[in-house]
């Protein structure tokens, strides 16, 4: 119960373990829910010439499509940004005008001129498709997924290692500097007692802040989970153990909290960027996809989908890794346990 | 003004000895300069090299005949430097249960009657030759993947109607690309370089310099100063120089990679481009101590900080344009200055990403600026601990 009182009262655990996630749920729901979230995106469209290719857009259905009687014209909205993809046609001519740098949109662009290109080739010349392409959507879990599905598994599971990461560090970092582990060496406080109320307190905020993912990303994104409950909960105990373990393999290696933190920090940096949750690690190069498969975060992803029913993994997969970052936990939670209060 | 001096350098020495400020006002942005270009340097630039897609190939017939061209394709395709990697499979089954469990983004199915389909379908201009393409719902790089695969057979239908037929029209595409000025083309190391400079100068903002100011005060430590002759605006004075300084061997760190490791040149030594950055430095520092006027508690400070900082980094369009956010969210973008000094920035470098216009882009900032200034103004005795 101390440690309880002491976690809520202090204003800074509670922004970082339950707020803070929900700031990066919203932030990153925008930029990487893809377009499933939100309307069509625009495409400005100026004919010059006879040939209409108003209706081949139209087919795709993929467009909000906009016409323009000038060049000019066109030309303002993309730079604008009042439409993603500006075509101007005469035709034979065709035009394509962008913006540049938007990452979250280059493939829809590339793939766009592409395809939009063939479409008009095909339907001028009159060509007939001879190899057919049909496109099968699978389901890899339990439901059919959405990219916001996969975008907030990938959210929570970063939360997750968050929780987990940073407050072993603060309990086992900040106590020792500040002398508190001292204190409770003199008291009959048992190491097992402080371990187990320490990070059971920890948990607790864990699971809170899941849960305010979850409704908040099922009401802002309308994601389509279907969590199965028991394996959620294994998952998140695991995942927060093995996180934990890797915040306390910090502590052990650098002596200073703060060292540990900016150390944690960085980890948490890279595993966003790298670890193939809001980036394809298509995109990334081979010597960095080697980094991106020894990144625990990875792997506690695929637990949480796992058990949100967006993928299903092998069952002694999910044993193998739910043990393994169990033990890890458990054994550093021991050891650094017994270390600063029998050794301080 | 010799004492002046002392109390900033000592100032600013106490600054730099902590760890934490030599990581994330030095360190870190140098290291997110790498991991941006890193990650996104090849598919902003438009270069596919390095991109590939694992696909599994399942064909429930050898192809021969006209069939061979389909094996042709996919020779060509999952060559070395193409966008796929090929894995074959006797069974669907097995490659769908790969696909589902992400050995695979992808799997190309060639049904049994493919070669006679291809024969029948080149010779008498009659018929399809249907393939299927199975991919993840949802998973973003099964989706582009597929989507790409689409558009090859797409290519490949107009390259034999292109052999076919001796008045084939070929379509001329040219792209107009309105962000970057024409005659360079896009460099996303270069395009990058003002979001991490100002990522950097707001941290040194937000973080360094309201919990500087807090921490003395809270600690005791202004007290102390106060009893020895120097006057408050001495004080603050040594405290806004110490933090131009830090961003000043940042931004130094900063610019000696781009040149020397990215090879960004010319634009960022613009004399505008630099007087952009200096005009962030005084916007966002302005920002952090209005900060400092609104927290009494470093706990409140870091909270505000924190949030303030990722807000206007992830919303001010430091990294990714904001532009298309929806407008539930998109009028914060409007209301951050980030918005308007990473656009302006840029706008100095030639890019044109945000439809604003040059002279919001310097009027909204200012605004900031002076609001941000007046707040600290009327505050100045409580921020500066000697009221």
């Amino acid at each position: 119960m101390a440690f309880a009182k002491e976690a809520f009262r202090n204003k800074i655990e509670v922004f970082f373990t339950l707020f803070f996630p929900l700031l990066f749920l919203i932030l990153f729901g925008f930029f990487f829910s893809g377009s499933d979230g939100f309307n069509k995106p625009g495409l400005g469209l100026f004919q010059s010439g006879e040939f209409d290719i108003k209706p081949i857009i139209e087919e795709t259905g993929a467009w909000y499509l906009v016409m323009f009687d000038s060049e000019e014209g066109l030309q303002a909205a993309v730079e604008k940004g009042e439409v993603l993809l500006g075509v101007s046609f005469d035709g034979k001519n065709m035009k394509y005008s962008y913006q540049e740098g938007d990452l979250s949109q280059r493939s829809t662009i590339t793939m766009a001129q592409s395809s939009l290109t063939a479409a008009v080739e095909k339907r001028l010349n009159n060509a007939r498709s001879i190899i057919t392409l049909e496109k099968v959507p699978e389901t890899a879990g339990r439901v059919t997924a959405t990219n916001a599905d996969y975008t907030m598994s990938g959210v929570i599971a970063i939360s997750l290692l968050s929780a987990g990461m940073f407050s072993v560090i603060s309990v086992f970092g900040r106590y020792r500097k500040r002398g508190v582990l001292k204190r409770f060496k003199i008291t009959p406080v048992k190491p097992l007692t402080f371990v187990f109320g320490s990070t059971l307190t920890r948990f607790m905020v864990s699971f809170i802040s899941i849960l305010l993912i979850l409704v908040a990303s099922t009401v802002l994104f309308k994601t389509t989970f279907d969590v199965n409950w028991p394996l959620f909960i294994i998952s998140i105990i695991s995942s927060t153990l093995g996180m934990m373990a890797l915040g306390l393999f910090l502590t052990l290696i650098f002596k200073n909290p703060e060292t540990a933190d900016t150390a944690a920090s960085i980890l948490m940096v890279i595993m966003i960027f790298l670890a193939g949750i809001y980036f394809p690690i298509a995109f990334l190069p081979n010597y960095l996809r080697v980094v991106s498969s020894m990144l625990p975060v990875k792997y506690v992803a695929e637990l949480i989908r796992h058990s949100l029913g967006i993928e299903v993994i092998p069952l002694i997969n999910f044993i193998i890794l739910n043990v393994a970052l169990s033990l890890s936990g458990i054994l550093l939670l021991y050891f650094t346990g017994r270390r600063y209060l029998k050794a301080v | 003004m010799s004492r002046m001096w002392r109390f900033t350098s000592g100032l600013f020495k106490n600054e730099i000895r902590e760890f934490q400020v030599i990581f994330w006002s030095l360190v870190f942005p140098l290291l997110l300069y790498f991991i941006l270009t890193s990650v996104f340097g090849g598919v902003a630039g438009g270069d596919p090299q390095g991109i590939s897609f694992k696909i599994g190939i399942v064909r429930e017939e050898s192809l021969s005949g006209f069939g061979k061209i389909l094996d042709e394709v996919i020779g060509g395709i999952t060559a070395q430097g193409g966008p796929f990697v090929e894995t074959t499979y006797d069974d669907l089954d097995k490659a769908l249960d790969d696909l589902k469990r992400g050995r695979l983004d992808i799997v190309l199915v060639i049904p049994k009657g493919t070669n006679a389909k291809m024969a029948g379908s080149l010779m008498l201009q009659a018929g399809e030759v249907p393939l299927q393409v199975h991919y993840v719902s949802g998973k973003e790089s099964s989706g582009i993947a597929a989507n790409i695969l689409g558009e090859i057979m797409n290519e490949v239908n107009l390259e034999i109607k292109r052999r076919q037929d001796t008045d084939y029209l070929d379509i001329v595409t040219t792209n107009n690309v309105v962000s970057a000025q024409q005659e360079k083309g896009f460099d996303y190391n270069e395009y990058i370089f003002p979001g991490v400079a100002l990522m950097m100068i707001l941290s040194v903002s937000l973080f360094n310099s309201p919990m500087g100011l807090i921490q003395y005060r809270v600690s005791g430590t202004n007290k102390k100063l106060y009893t020895t002759p120097l006057k408050p605006l001495e004080y603050f004075s040594a405290h806004f120089v110490k933090l131009v300084f830090t961003m000043l061997i940042s931004l130094v760190l900063l610019y000696t990679i781009a040149l020397t490791v990215y090879r960004v040149q010319g634009a960022i030594f613009d004399p505008l481009f630099i007087l952009s950055l200096i005009f962030s430095m005084l916007v966002s520092v302005s920002f952090g101590l209005m900060i400092a006027s609104f927290a009494k508690k470093l706990s409140t400070a870091t909270v505000l900080g924190q949030t303030l900082y990722q807000v206007m980094m992830f919303m001010g369009g430091l990294y990714f344009p904001i532009f298309g956010l929806p407008w539930g969210i998109r009028w914060l973008v409007y209301l951050l200055p980030t918005t308007y000094l990473v656009e302006l920035s840029r706008r100095i470098m030639g890019y044109n990403i945000a439809p604003i216009s040059m002279t919001w882009l310097i009027v909204v900032p200012l605004i900031w600026l002076v609001f941000s200034i007046s707040v600290f103004a009327l505050n100045f005795r409580k921020v500066m601990g000697y009221e």
